[in-house]
């Protein structure tokens, strides 16, 4: 017979985020910790949600990934957009409905979608040939011309570039970082 | 013969005027909706902080253009591959010379990171010819090893094999990601620069191209006979190849690797103007040309939201004519 250590499975769906922890906190036995964690996410969320959700009223706002100098976007229930549109509230722009896995967008898809915040997650890792990819895309003449490019709010990295939103700690650690940019 | 002279320069100059409808349907029709007006605007009156005006100038335009340049210069490949080979299934995608290049450029990559665009063409280049010389190479070595079939079989095995080379580097070296963009073919990323980088390579193929193309109709009726008409096989040979080297390479650097473009054209030419190459290169490349630019604006399309990648609309026209092929002139008899 074969010998298989006691294996758990934990989900890395952004939506699963609060059970994965409280399964990791039992098997670690910081169930209080966990959920001290939980409470403080969502008290972060409902402080800052009305006063943004106002200011920012009608504004796209978009989550993005440059991969071997490729724009991605992502489903609804994937990367940061469970906080962005889920949690926060704000628009889903039509492209990222329309997701159903990762998927590629232009420059000129991009421009059409026209968010007025952008965050981008660039991480040299997975642009080990494109290194220059990130300035190619924020010089690039159509991206200059992107209304969160214009007025400045391109958030480049604001959590560590391969952190992509499922596990808890991209989750709080995101929401410190966008509420801190957003309400700005 | 009169009648496929008048047939040509009918289906040439329908072909060029085709193509300059093509280009403005593709300037004017994609993702965002931009307004006629606003195009013309973009060209006579060019406004830098207009996004429509730049969508227009850095990426509709070129992209246009980049689709009809590969494509005619894929076809035109393929038509000298095929006459060369008398193989009706010879085609850049299928006898291993775009899987070269591709191994090429995966090599730079992986010893050569930070290779500048120009030294990735020649790489690019290099490799298409490897791809080539041994795919031809064994053909020769192998008894019936230069029956049609037979030889797209090897190239498609040899394309396998330096593709999986590719991938084991790519992997090893961690670069696997940055491979998968080369592979997959992105003509909505070409930039003005990439045009102008490859107009010359583009214009040097081609016309080497057209001069092969009339040693080469001898050359379709079989070596023995081009050698007792007096011409110098292995110097029309080496020439025809350096050309499909020169035309393949250059497209697969500026945009990946595009099948069947090379393989389907030539064919429909034929069927259109007869057997006679001096005929068949430039229709192929004119009619190449516009087969890619339809197959461009199709991939806007065919998904909306998202594009469809290039190489999937072309393999949906290309995978039942390469059966049809297979099926009609596969077997041993060459044309």
């Amino acid at each position: 017979m074969f010998k298989i250590a006691p294996t758990i499975l934990v989900s890395h769906q952004a939506v699963d985020w609060e059970d994965n922890l409280r399964l990791l906190a039992e098997v670690t036995g910081k169930q209080e910790a966990a959920e001290q964690a939980i409470q403080q996410y969502k008290s972060d969320l409902e402080g800052a949600k009305a006063t943004l959700t106002e200011k920012l009223g009608d504004q796209t706002v978009m989550a993005i990934r440059i991969r071997t100098g490729k724009l991605f976007i992502y489903p609804e229930s994937v990367f940061f957009n469970p906080i962005l549109y889920g949690d926060l509230g704000l628009k889903v722009p039509a492209e990222v409905s329309a997701a159903k896995a990762q998927e590629e967008i232009t420059i000129e898809q991009l421009a059409t979608i026209n968010p007025d915040q952008l965050f981008i997650q660039f991480a040299a890792d997975e642009n080990k040939e494109t290194a220059t990819a990130l300035d190619e895309f924020l010089n690039n003449p159509i991206v200059k011309n992107v209304a969160a490019v214009k007025n400045d709010k391109v958030y480049v990295n604001v959590i560590d570039p391969l952190s992509e939103g499922g596990p808890a700690w991209s989750r709080i650690e995101f929401l410190k970082a966008a509420l801190e940019r957003l309400s700005e | 013969m009169r009648s496929f002279k008048w047939k040509t320069w009918t289906f040439s100059g329908l072909a060029l005027a085709l193509m300059v409808v093509t280009v403005i349907i593709s300037v004017l029709h994609g993702t965002k909706p931009i307004r006629y007006e606003t195009a013309w605007e973009a060209l006579v009156h060019f406004d830098e902080g207009n996004v429509d005006h730049q969508i227009i100038r850095t990426s509709r335009i070129p992209r246009a253009i980049g689709a009809l340049l590969i494509g005619g210069l894929l076809a035109a490949s393929g038509a000298l591959m095929q006459g060369m080979t008398r193989n009706p299934l010879a085609s850049p995608s299928i006898m291993g010379i775009s899987d070269g290049s591709v191994f090429a450029i995966t090599l730079c990559m992986a010893f050569l990171p930070g290779a500048s665009n120009m030294a990735m063409v020649g790489y690019s280049l290099a490799g298409s010819a490897l791809g080539g010389v041994l795919v031809f190479g064994i053909s020769r070595l192998l008894p019936g090893g230069s029956s049609p079939v037979m030889m797209a079989v090897l190239g498609t095995v040899m394309g396998t094999f330096l593709g999986g080379l590719s991938q084991a580097l790519a992997s090893y070296y961690q670069v696997s990601q940055n491979i998968s963009f080369w592979y997959n073919a992105r003509l909505h990323g070409i930039s003005p620069d990439m045009i102008q980088l490859a107009i010359p390579f583009a214009a040097a193929g081609l016309i080497l191209a057209l001069f092969m193309a009339r040693p080469m109709t001898a050359l379709s009726l079989g070596e023995e006979i081009a050698a007792e008409l007096g011409m110098n096989v292995k110097l029309i040979k080496s020439l025809t190849m350096l050309s499909v080297v020169i035309m393949t390479g250059i497209s697969v650097a500026i945009a990946g690797k595009i099948a069947f473009v090379g393989l389907i054209l030539p064919h429909i030419t034929r069927f259109l103007v007869g057997p006679d190459y001096r005929r068949i290169v430039p229709l192929s490349a004119l009619l190449g040309a516009l087969f890619l630019g339809w197959c461009d604006l199709i991939s806007r399309f065919l998904n909306p939201p998202f594009e469809v990648p290039i190489g999937v609309v072309t393999a949906l026209f290309g995978v039942p004519y390469f059966l049809y092929l297979i099926k009609t002139r596969g077997g041993g008899r060459s044309e």
